[in-house]
């Protein structure tokens, strides 16, 4: 399923991450999934919440720099090969996956898996596809 | 025929004059633009009589030449113009500067002056580390040290670990490059564990940049040498504007080619010996590109007082700063305002940036400070490394040195009505 998924630029700073997490306390923002990445230079926080939209806006407001992008979530049997199974499908029919992040939630024996891939929407029809025709 | 150098202040006045009233009939005639500026001041060539009735004249700055790029201050036709020169302009424009025959001849005189007042001589080696090309450092030492008869050794910047090498195996006596690379190239061998007395050098002249007598000291701590400092700026000739004698207590400025002054930066009043105030030079002897009451942003005093070595050329103090925000990193010319010029280019950037400029193992270092926008941000990653890259790039070519880019949090730079505060400069006088 598709979901939106927030993106936050952080300065390559020591404490910058703490300041920023304590902005989304600040805001009552629960993250359902998050996933913190870098380059040489600066980093990028990913991170699942409701609300979306309204909350970049608010982000903003407070001298953030966010915006919001549409991703997959892939709901997968929390068991070994479980996901080496759902990205196969995709490298078969020639789909990129551009950065992925899992995390679990009270369903359980299933794990979630947040997607971005080249092409989303694709991807999501042969997953879907795929899990369904087992 | 006599040393100018050592000329009687009355001898050398008298020709001052003289070469200032044809100068300035020659420009009038020749150089429309400044023409068009005398007679907007009311002032004819006849109105100049000696080197007294120079406050009459307008000044000339960086503006003259960014508006007229790139020849149209040019007093000769181009047949005559044997080299041309450039150096940063304040936004895209380079300052292009040109050189007939006699232009040439005598700038290498000049630089000449400096080498022979260092105590070069014909038995000397010179390695000249200052980058050649469009910069009037390699090139003009260059042509200084073989008019003075001198051996020069052409190394031109880059790769120190060759320019040891050579500065070994040719034996060179004297070293000419910025001061913070002479300091470098100490280090380096320190690392190396090569000892300066494996050199042969003696003796170094220095300029292009700002430097302390405590960077002297440490200059001649290192490498066992005698350290010089030589000015100039390319408007003018290049290197050799001024040098240091044997005293090493101010800098000698050639005279007979170019009349020194200084001013209050703010009003253009001329103010006495001693005080010190904003360098204005005017070209007296330059066919091609003579410039009247050059403004050069540099702070410095100058002094008539007698100086030991004999010379009667007037001193000027060592710069102590600038009047306007130009910095000079690795010897470069670098304007916050060119950075600026290349961030507009960019449609997502705003005009938000910082240069910070710290000093790290004897070389100067540049961040670009830039603030991330709303739309130079993309969820993917590689795409704003791309544009950074792009920007660096772009910036690089520009400034002519390497520039670290650093994004930053929007709204995190120092702002003052409304505008980023543009320089950080962390070197501290050493």
């Amino acid at each position: 399923m598709f979901a939106k998924q927030i993106s936050v630029f952080i300065e390559n700073k020591t404490g910058r991450f703490a300041e920023i997490l304590e902005v989304l306390t600040d805001m009552g923002v629960n993250m359902k999934a998050m996933s913190l990445s870098d380059t040489a230079t600066f980093g990028v926080l990913r991170f699942i919440a409701d609300e979306a939209e309204g909350l970049a806006a608010e982000l903003k407001q407070r001298g953030l720099t966010a915006s919001v992008t549409d991703v997959l979530i892939v709901k997968l049997k929390d068991e070994v090969g479980g996901l080496s199974k759902a990205i196969s499908m995709l490298a078969k029919e020639g789909i990129g996956v551009e950065y992925a992040y899992a995390f679990l939630t009270c369903d359980r024996g299933y794990a979630s898996v947040v997607l971005r891939c080249s092409d989303d929407e694709y991807a999501a029809k042969v997953l879907e596809y795929g899990f369904s025709g087992n | 025929m006599n040393d100018l150098q050592y000329a009687d202040r009355n001898e050398l006045s008298s020709l001052q004059s003289k070469r200032l009233c044809d100068t300035v009939k020659r420009i009038y005639d020749n150089v429309t633009p400044y023409r068009a500026k005398m007679d907007a001041a009311g002032v004819k060539p006849t109105d100049i009589r000696s080197a007294d009735d120079l406050y009459k004249l307008p000044f000339t700055d960086k503006t003259d030449l960014r508006d007229n790029y790139p020849f149209g201050l040019f007093a000769v036709p181009m047949e005559n113009v044997v080299r041309i020169h450039a150096s940063s302009g304040t936004t895209g424009s380079p300052t292009v500067v040109g050189y007939t025959e006699n232009d040439i001849k005598m700038w290498s005189e000049c630089v000449k002056r400096a080498l022979v007042a260092a105590g070069i001589s014909n038995s000397d080696r010179v390695h000249v580390a200052y980058g050649y090309g469009m910069f009037t450092g390699g090139l003009g030492i260059h042509y200084g040290i073989e008019r003075a008869g001198a051996t020069v050794i052409p190394s031109s910047t880059g790769n120190t670990e060759k320019q040891l090498k050579y500065l070994r195996d040719f034996k060179a006596t004297a070293l000419c490059c910025t001061p913070s690379y002479a300091l470098y190239i100490a280090d380096y061998m320190k690392t190396k564990g090569i000892d300066p007395s494996e050199l042969s050098l003696k003796a170094g002249i220095f300029g292009a940049e700002p430097w302390t007598e405590n960077m002297r000291k440490q200059i001649e701590e290192k490498l066992h040498i005698k350290a010089f400092d030589i000015y100039g700026l390319s408007e003018v000739c290049g290197p050799g504007v001024a040098y240091e004698c044997g005293e090493r207590s101010g800098l000698h400025i050639n005279e007979d080619n170019f009349i020194p002054e200084i001013v209050d930066p703010n009003t253009g009043k001329v103010l006495p010996d001693g005080a010190q105030g904003e360098l204005v030079f005017t070209c007296i002897t330059k066919e091609a590109l003579p410039l009247i009451r050059y403004r050069t942003h540099d702070i410095a005093s100058i002094t008539h007082e007698k100086c030991a070595c004999g010379r009667t050329f007037v001193r000027m103090s060592k710069p102590v700063g600038r009047c306007d925000d130009m910095l000079i990193i690795r010897g470069v010319n670098v304007f916050p305002s060119q950075v600026e010029s290349v961030l507009m280019q960019f449609s997502q950037v705003a005009p938000f940036y910082q240069l910070v400029v710290d000093r790290k193992n004897n070389l100067d270092v540049l961040d670009i400070k830039i603030e991330m926008t709303d739309s130079m941000f993309s969820d993917e990653v590689g795409k704003i490394e791309k544009l950074r890259m792009e920007i660096k790039k772009e910036i690089e070519s520009l400034l002519g040195i390497a520039a670290n880019i650093v994004l930053v949090e929007p709204h995190s730079l120092e702002r003052s009505e409304g505008k980023s505060k543009h320089v950080v400069d962390n070197r501290r006088e050493i």
